[in-house]
């Protein structure tokens, strides 16, 4: 059973000096009940992403092709007032400043009963509701916690209340862009542990951005990377950071500082910087930078499985 | 090699010229000021009467050939004293906003970054001018030293000077605690020197768009000025002073009044268009062309 | 020894006109840095470690203590007697970008030490000098900060840390904003300047495993306080004070499988207005015992100094 399933999206923007290919050819699938964690870099698309599926892409964006079936309904093919109805109750998101989500001059307590503006219940109800919730995120005194403003809480806690917030109404997938990447590294895994536990007990997908390989390994069950506007690789958590295929993803891997157990003095790095977005070279996107790289790779690389992991690539070795 | 641009880099002159063209209003606003503008620069040329000439016998006459906009009361003709009265209006207009700019920055700069007491002292000062209605101050001024040009572009500055530094002064303590700034700080550059390199680059710009925006009050001040017979002393050819030979002589022909108020209302026009899209290019928020 | 720091202690009053508070950003800190060495202040927001960084570059009013640099009492000098010293202590922040001025040319920020200084020296050829020890070629003198990527904006602000030859840097959150592939060319880049030109530096930072690649001594700060210092390696290998051990636990590797012997702790960060009484960690401490609520640990130990009443045997667990 897919959640949300993505098929060939291209998505560009027309700016003054041409076209802007943000995304091309991103397929994958958020399964039912999975954490999926997109990992990438700056200028890999994941903002672009986020934005077309929630359907907030700026005035100049525009989708050039694919498909994005959410619960069975074809996404495009919704009128806005439909969108509309599904943010907030069916999916709903989650930023890395919680002040996104936050209105600074309305109570917590006030803005937890606007978000259930749709179920039919009591103002005393939709309070209680809101009150388990913050209980459930684990906030000291849920019940006063009701009545403060949210420049009353710390960075951490109202990442938590963004996160009640974002969960109250049961959605049935849940985006996080980089939800921790402004907290500290104490704060941050305590989040990740309260992020898994309320998705064990709500049943929700989860979208989860970040650029943190050590947090997508902990938290994440499926993992697409992403450069430069393509999925250049897909697979379980498991199969990315054990065995993965793409050179990218291995030169990744490799580049962060916390997968080297011993000290060293020359850490190693991808020379080079991404492509032009707007004049997208032939062939593999990432030739430029790859080590391995050769006459092959002018021409469009092929999506290889292996196993139920798919990289995009012409050089594996099996 | 030291050069500070007032724009972003990226943009010579070329593009926000392009940016304006692109808009209906941005064209219209850029027609009428180089109208105006060339008008006074060019009034010897364009000209073909002395603009203080009398010539009785063709007082009142209607707009012709000869005289395009007719002759006043004293025959003197209407469009040369158009033009060379453009020269009055936009040479004050451009001189008080030069100077009030530079006063209202160099205080505001001073207000911004330096010592709170200080600043409050400044703050006091600014409102206690501001808080002089306009009218009065000139009329005021007026009593004390007579009428003339001077009296105008005094009354002009104080107006304008409290309200530039305060824009300038809100922006400089917006970048006081700027990284940048920080780390100049940090490299031993003096008060001075950032003020001068770091930080007056980055909040003159929306000043000047607002100033540009300002040059058809001070021209309005002028004439309104002299219309009141406190501004330029007859027979110097201020709008505002046809103007009011034309109220005089309403009932004789209107092309006096007309020709008084028409330089007026298109310079006003003129400059609030392109100011306003000036300000409409140079907003970073409104990023919707694509 | 380059840098000696003794009971620093840096006051903010805070609150309206009527109803000041003070409270104490740094608490009292001592530590020492030689020539040459690279040593990594570590903590989370309200350690103050920045606070530190800012106060021993003078760019922070020093309440109580005494700062050492290159022999030189620092820590109550005019910002003119400031000045001379600050040719030899450089410091980089936190944005790459933004603590580039928008407006100026790379060339020109590049060559500004040299301006404010008055020092003669053909800036042309400095400027390129200085951009090729960066890694940057020579065009780059004419781009603007908002056409530089993080990477490079970062190499910028080293150029311009080194211009005038620093014994010190302080490099605060070096690697801040920058994605993981490019993380190792800024750092790998101040580690060898660091071996070419024999500087000294201060990297503050909270990504601890940036800090064991990089730092060869280390201090942790926890609410103002050092709560331990020394080798990084030691550290790493067996952390003796709790928070420390907690911080180490509370960075998560690029692995699935590593088993999550995660210490957790609970709460959140005291505020600074309402310190705690005795040591101010035993709120959050898992080995907290009855003692550690009314008297305050004294660092002791030498290279190794450790402010806790029950300093944590290796490989210690919380019980």
């Amino acid at each position: 059973m897919t959640v949300l399933s993505i098929t060939d999206l291209h998505v560009s923007f027309a700016t003054e000096s041409g076209d802007l290919h943000a995304l091309s050819n991103v397929s994958f699938d958020v399964p039912k009940k999975r954490i999926v964690g997109i990992v990438g870099e700056s200028g890999c698309g994941k903002s672009t992403l986020i934005n077309a599926i929630i359907g907030l892409l700026a005035d100049n964006g525009r989708v050039d092709s694919g498909d994005m079936i959410f619960e069975g309904r074809d996404l495009f093919k919704l009128s806005q007032s439909e969108i509309q109805a599904l943010r907030g109750s069916r999916i709903s998101t989650v930023f890395q400043d919680p002040m996104g989500a936050l209105n600074p001059v309305i109570s917590v307590g006030k803005q937890m009963e606007h978000i259930q503006y749709r179920s039919a219940l009591t103002k005393q109800q939709k309070r209680e509701n809101a009150e388990n919730m913050l209980r459930r995120v684990r906030i000291a005194d849920p019940k006063e916690a009701l009545t403060r403003f949210p420049h009353e809480f710390s960075g951490g806690m109202k990442q938590r209340i963004a996160i009640a917030m974002a969960l109250m109404m049961q959605p049935a997938l849940l985006i996080a862009d980089e939800p921790t990447t402004a907290l500290d590294a104490t704060l941050e895994v305590a989040t990740i542990g309260l992020l898994k536990d309320l998705q064990e007990q709500i049943g929700c997908s989860v979208l989860f951005i970040s650029h943190h390989l050590g947090v997508i390994a902990e938290l994440c069950d499926d993992v697409v990377v992403m450069y430069a506007g393509e999925v250049i690789e897909r697979g379980s958590t498991r199969q990315i950071f054990y065995s993965p295929k793409h050179p990218y993803t291995k030169r990744l891997l490799e580049c962060d500082p916390g997968s080297q157990s011993e000290r060293t003095r020359h850490l190693p790095t991808i020379p080079g910087e991404i492509p032009d977005l707007r004049a997208r070279p032939s062939g593999c996107i990432f030739k430029a930078r790859c080590h391995r790289c050769d006459v092959l790779c002018d021409t469009t690389p092929p999506e290889v499985e292996i196993d139920g992991q798919i990289v995009r690539c012409h050089r594996i070795e099996s | 090699m030291h050069s500070i641009p007032v724009f972003a880099a990226a943009s010579s002159i070329a593009r926000p010229l392009r940016r304006i063209l692109a808009e209906p209003l941005g064209v219209f606003g850029i027609t009428l000021v180089v109208l105006m503008v060339g008008g006074a620069v060019f009034a010897d040329l364009l000209a073909s009467f002395e603009p203080t000439k009398i010539v009785p016998r063709d007082r009142f006459q209607d707009p012709s050939l000869e005289h395009l906009l007719g002759t006043d009361h004293l025959g003197r003709d209407l469009f040369s004293r158009v033009l060379h009265g453009g020269r009055i209006a936009l040479g004050v207009a451009l001189f008080t906003t030069a100077t009030s700019l530079i006063i209202g920055i160099v205080l505001g700069l001073i207000a911004g970054y330096g010592p709170r007491w200080l600043d409050n002292l400044m703050i006091l000062f600014f409102d206690a001018l501001k808080s002089f209605p306009t009218v009065m101050l000139a009329l005021a001024l007026v009593t004390l030293f007579g009428p003339s040009l001077t009296v105008v572009v005094v009354v002009v500055v104080l107006v304008n000077v409290p309200a530039y530094a305060r824009i300038i002064r809100t922006q400089t303590m917006a970048l006081k605690y700027a990284e940048f700034v920080t780390a100049a700080q940090s490299a031993g550059a003096g008060s001075a020197r950032i003020l001068r390199v770091h930080i007056l680059p980055n909040v003159v710009g929306p000043l000047l768009i607002l100033a540009s925006m300002d040059i058809p009050v001070v021209i309005a001040i002028e004439a309104g000025m002299s219309f009141l017979g406190l501004g330029v002393r007859p027979p110097t050819p201020s709008w505002g002073a046809i103007l009011n030979d034309g109220f005089t002589a309403i009932r004789d022909t209107p092309w006096i009044a007309i020709a008084g108020g028409l330089p007026i209302i298109l310079t006003t026009l003129g400059f609030t268009f392109l100011g306003e899209t000036l300000r409409d290019i140079f907003d970073p928020r409104l990023k919707r062309r694509g | 020894m380059i840098l000696s720091v003794r009971d620093l202690e840096v006051t903010f009053r805070v609150g309206p006109p009527l109803h000041r508070q003070s409270i104490l950003g740094v608490a009292g800190v001592s530590f020492d840095i030689n020539a040459g060495e690279t040593f990594a202040l570590v903590g989370e927001s309200g350690s103050g470690k920045t606070t530190l960084a800012r106060a021993i570059n003078g760019l922070q009013k020093i309440s109580a203590g005494k700062v050492t640099f290159d022999e030189q009492r620092i820590d109550q000098l005019s910002a003119t007697a400031m000045k001379p010293l600050r040719q030899h202590m450089a410091m980089m922040f936190q944005d790459p970008v933004g603590s580039l001025s928008p407006r100026m040319k790379v060339g020109d920020l590049v060559a500004e030490p040299f301006r404010i200084h008055s020092v003669q020296a053909n800036l042309q050829e400095e400027t390129s000098r200085l951009l090729s020890l960066v890694g940057l070629s020579g065009d780059f003198a004419n781009r603007y900060p908002h056409q530089l990527s993080g990477g490079q904006a970062r190499r910028v602000g080293v150029a311009r840390a080194i211009a005038l030859n620093p014994r010190l840097i302080i490099a605060d959150e070096p690697t801040a904003g920058l994605d993981v592939s490019v993380q190792g060319e800024v750092l790998n880049l101040l580690n060898d300047l660091r071996e070419r030109l024999g500087l000294a530096m201060i990297i503050i930072t909270h990504n601890l495993h940036v800090v064991h690649h990089v730092a060869d001594r280390m201090a942790v700060m926890y609410l103002g306080r050092i709560v331990e210092t020394g080798n990084t390696e030691d550290i790493f290998r067996a952390p003796a004070h709790p928070y420390t051990a907690a911080l180490l636990s509370a960075n998560p590797e690029p692995d699935p499988d590593k088993a999550r012997e995660r210490i957790a702790l609970p709460a959140e960060v005291p505020s600074l207005l309402a310190r705690p009484q005795g040591c101010e960690f035993h709120t959050r401490c898992p080995w907290v015992r009855d003692n550690c609520n009314s008297s305050i640990p004294v660092p002791s130990g030498e290279s190794r100094r450790i402010a806790c009443h029950y300093p944590l045997a290796p490989g210690a667990r919380p019980p």
